[in-house]
């Protein structure tokens, strides 16, 4: 099943402006709109959903206002992802490669930390008692 | 509720169409909507003035979706629609279409359209009662009295019999 939809940018964002199952008359309208310059942006986007699987993929077939959409390309277009659209849908986020969570380094360093007082520590006391022994016996 | 000015300007769309009158149907009568909007995101009903629209008016109809938005009343039902459909369905719910209609394959998407609160254009083929396989093209335009709330659908719809195919 096809769908064609028309997106207008409006208000910093893509919205939905009408839909057709006819891709001509998509086509239609969207020149039309385009050409009335009442938007920075339209384009068509058509979805096809895949009933056996259940999937819908979509691509753009017309883009109008070229010089607005390059505009817009940085806040509205998003890297390709390759996380899985279900895990996408989720809002999920996979922790870089290497299995390493972005706070694993933060802790590690804590540590580190951690262990340089108690070295630091231990060989202030060690230096403590040894000269309070030296001293002991040269005053005896 | 707000009225339209009568000086505001209206593009109709006449030139340029695809072919097809079915095709001319539905984008003049979406043309003839968007210069009701108005900077508003969906027009009210009362800016729609019959006779900006005479000669689509016998192929339209107005849905009412204030009481009931899952099962909308006809308030205006055109007259080509209703030869079609044997009877005036003025005052019925979509419900009580007659199957095999125009009308019922014109309106069986307007939840859709309550739902994605944009306008919608469906075509397709369809089977008259008396047997006769039929292609035609609707569009469902949303309404509002308050720019926010959808209060009612304009509708239109017109097909043409498949001879000899």
């Amino acid at each position: 099943m096809k769908a064609f939809e028309i997106h207008t940018f409006r208000g910093g964002k893509w919205k939905i402006d009408s839909v057709f199952d006819d891709r001509d008359l998509a086509l239609f309208e969207a020149r039309r709109m385009d050409s009335s310059n009442r938007f920075p942006g339209v384009r068509v986007v058509e979805e096809i959903f895949d009933e056996a699987s259940s999937q819908t993929t979509s691509r753009t077939i017309f883009r109008g206002g070229s010089g607005a959409e390059q505009q817009m390309q940085p806040q509205n277009k998003q890297a390709p992802s390759r996380m899985p659209a279900k895990q996408r849908a989720a809002g999920e986020e996979r922790a870089p490669k290497g299995g390493k969570r972005p706070g694993a380094k933060k802790n590690s360093t804590f540590s580190g930390v951690l262990l340089m007082f108690l070295a630091v520590g231990v060989l202030g006391f060690a230096a403590m008692f040894g000269l309070q022994y030296f001293a002991g016996i040269h005053l005896n | 509720m707000r009225t339209i000015p009568d000086d505001m300007p209206r593009e109709i769309v006449t030139v340029g169409l695809p072919s097809g009158s079915e095709r001319r149907l539905v984008l003049r009568l979406l043309a003839y909507w968007r210069s009701l909007q108005e900077g508003e995101e969906f027009p009210p009903r009362s800016a729609i003035n019959v006779t900006d629209i005479a000669d689509l008016w016998k192929d339209a109809f107005i849905l009412d979706t204030r009481e009931s938005p899952d099962d909308p009343v006809f308030r205006f039902f055109g007259d080509a629609l209703s030869h079609r459909c044997g009877e005036t369905l003025i005052g019925r719910h979509i419900s009580e279409v007659p199957p095999n209609c125009l009308a019922s394959v014109a309106v069986e998407y307007a939840g859709v359209v309550l739902e994605r609160r944009a306008p919608m254009s469906r075509g397709g083929e369809f089977t008259e009662a008396d047997g006769i396989r039929t292609l035609y093209r609707s569009i469902l335009l949303p309404l509002s009295d308050d720019g926010e709330t959808i209060t009612g659908i304009l509708g239109a719809a017109n097909c043409r019999e498949l001879v000899g195919d």
